[in-house]
């Protein structure tokens, strides 16, 4: 027969005689609570006591001591890894749910300065400053090393792609809800398809730069190379002028 | 749409993963142990007294290694019915003040188990079931007796029958090997029930 309390195998006449051991400690309860019982009837205070007098506080201390220890020891065993998961799990869909917002809110500004000539009797002072109509704003996960400077006021970014070869960014019509310009920088090994059938093909010089214009139906895109890097700028349902504008708008970051 | 900005929302469960923390507190445990102890209390010092008598640093000791054995096993007590639950600390405070009795035996070098001649003795394999069960009147024969078996006897069968100690860990306590400790327990039981034999008639011959 098994016990319960350690699953050792007891025999039958251990059993027997462990029924007898809990009859004396039955025996023993009795005589101590009957003792209790007398000496709560003394008038005199015994040295019972005193004796809790002195030890009560220790002995609280130390059940005090003991749940301190357990209530430790079962934070750091059960309680921190699952709050560990829960966190994890939190990080996670904030990860995911910012990283569209910061997509969509977050700019770095970038400062352009102008040359400020002060002309003196002898002397011409030559400083730089901040040239704040100029200066603009780029997505922050731009990682590109030119950006349009100017941007038509009825577009909004709608979304950015960006690695270190290739760079795009798409404005959207804020009336219409339509992408109407999408500017694209590109790395060497980049290749792209620019439809010229029944399009008009002209050339033009853009910030020093030979630009070609292609212009299809209500589409403008103008593309261009810097030497190390390729640009093209596509546009719907905005006039060449205006594209031309946002092209010599193009500025490094 | 929008969204709540990344950096809001961190500090939001910043702060809020910290009071969580504070806020997990489990007082159950505390409270039930506290009760406890309040609630026997005297009853431990009086066991505690049974052993020591009068010696207060032993008596302050017992109690003191029982309310750390209380706590330590604090979720057995919680199984333990109510109504068992006196007999139960009983028993925790005289396994206590014996092991205590036991350790201060073994320092002043005490022969409190003298060896016997024979350890080799015939321990019958099995007895027959009539033998084993008790009944009603021989069980409170054999309680009667059990205060005239000498002293070494009754804490072989304590150790044994109250304490539920195994007959290796009896040995360690005691300082003999299982074959000595286990003819010795035969032996203590074989008295102890002549001993009740003898109670039986002197209550017939009444």
């Amino acid at each position: 027969m098994k016990d319960e309390d350690t699953g050792i195998m007891r025999s039958i006449q251990d059993r027997a005689y462990d029924l007898l051991g809990d009859m004396l400690i039955e025996r023993d309860v009795s005589a101590f609570m009957k003792a209790l019982e007398e000496e709560a009837e003394r008038e005199n205070p015994s040295e019972m006591e005193a004796f809790f007098a002195r030890q009560d506080r220790l002995n609280m201390e130390r059940i005090q001591k003991h749940c301190k220890k357990a209530r430790t020891r079962r934070f750091f065993k059960h309680t921190l890894p699952r709050i560990g998961q829960i966190a994890a799990v939190i990080i996670a869909v904030i990860s995911v749910g910012c990283g569209v917002g910061f997509a969509t809110s977050k700019t770095i500004r970038v400062t352009i300065m102008r040359l400020l000539l002060n002309a003196q009797k002898q002397f011409t002072e030559v400083k730089l400053v901040e040239d704040e109509a100029a200066s603009f704003d780029v997505p922050a996960e731009w990682r590109g090393e030119c950006y349009p400077s100017y941007i038509p006021g009825n577009l909004e970014v709608a979304q950015v792609i960006s690695t270190f070869e290739d760079n795009i960014v798409d404005y959207r019509d804020i009336h219409t809800g339509n992408i109407a310009l999408t500017f694209i920088e590109s790395g060497a090994s980049t290749e792209s398809n620019i439809d010229t059938e029944n399009a008009q093909v002209s050339m033009r010089i853009i910030n020093g730069y030979q630009c070609h214009i292609v212009k299809k139906d209500a589409s403008v895109s103008v593309f261009w190379t810097d030497g190390m890097r390729f640009y093209l700028l596509v546009c719907e349902g905005i006039n060449e002028d205006e594209a031309i504008s946002i092209a010599e708008g193009v500025r490094r970051i | 749409m929008q969204y709540l900005p990344g950096h809001e929302t961190m500090e939001l469960y910043g702060t809020i993963l910290p009071l969580a923390i504070l806020l997990i507190e489990n007082d159950e445990d505390r409270q039930f142990l506290t009760e406890m102890y309040l609630q026997y209390r005297k009853l431990m010092y009086k066991t505690a007294s049974h052993y020591f008598h009068s010696n207060y640093n032993e008596i302050e000791d017992a109690v003191s290694a029982s309310v750390e054995r209380m706590c330590k096993y604090c979720k057995n007590i919680q199984d333990v019915p109510c109504n068992k639950r006196t007999a139960y600390i009983v028993r925790l405070v005289e396994n206590v003040c014996r092991t205590r009795i036991r350790a201060i035996a073994r320092q002043r070098d005490r022969e409190q188990f003298p060896a016997e001649e024979n350890w080799e003795t015939d321990i019958p394999d099995t007895e027959d079931t009539e033998t084993i069960v008790f009944s009603h009147l021989r069980a409170n024969d054999l309680l009667m007796s059990f205060d005239r078996l000498s002293p070494r006897d009754q804490e072989l069968i304590r150790m044994r029958h109250i304490d539920y100690m195994e007959f290796e860990e009896m040995a360690r306590e005691l300082g003999m090997t299982v074959c000595a400790v286990r003819t010795a327990l035969f032996r203590a039981k074989q008295r102890w029930k002549k001993l009740a034999s003898e109670q039986e008639d002197v209550s017939y011959e009444g």
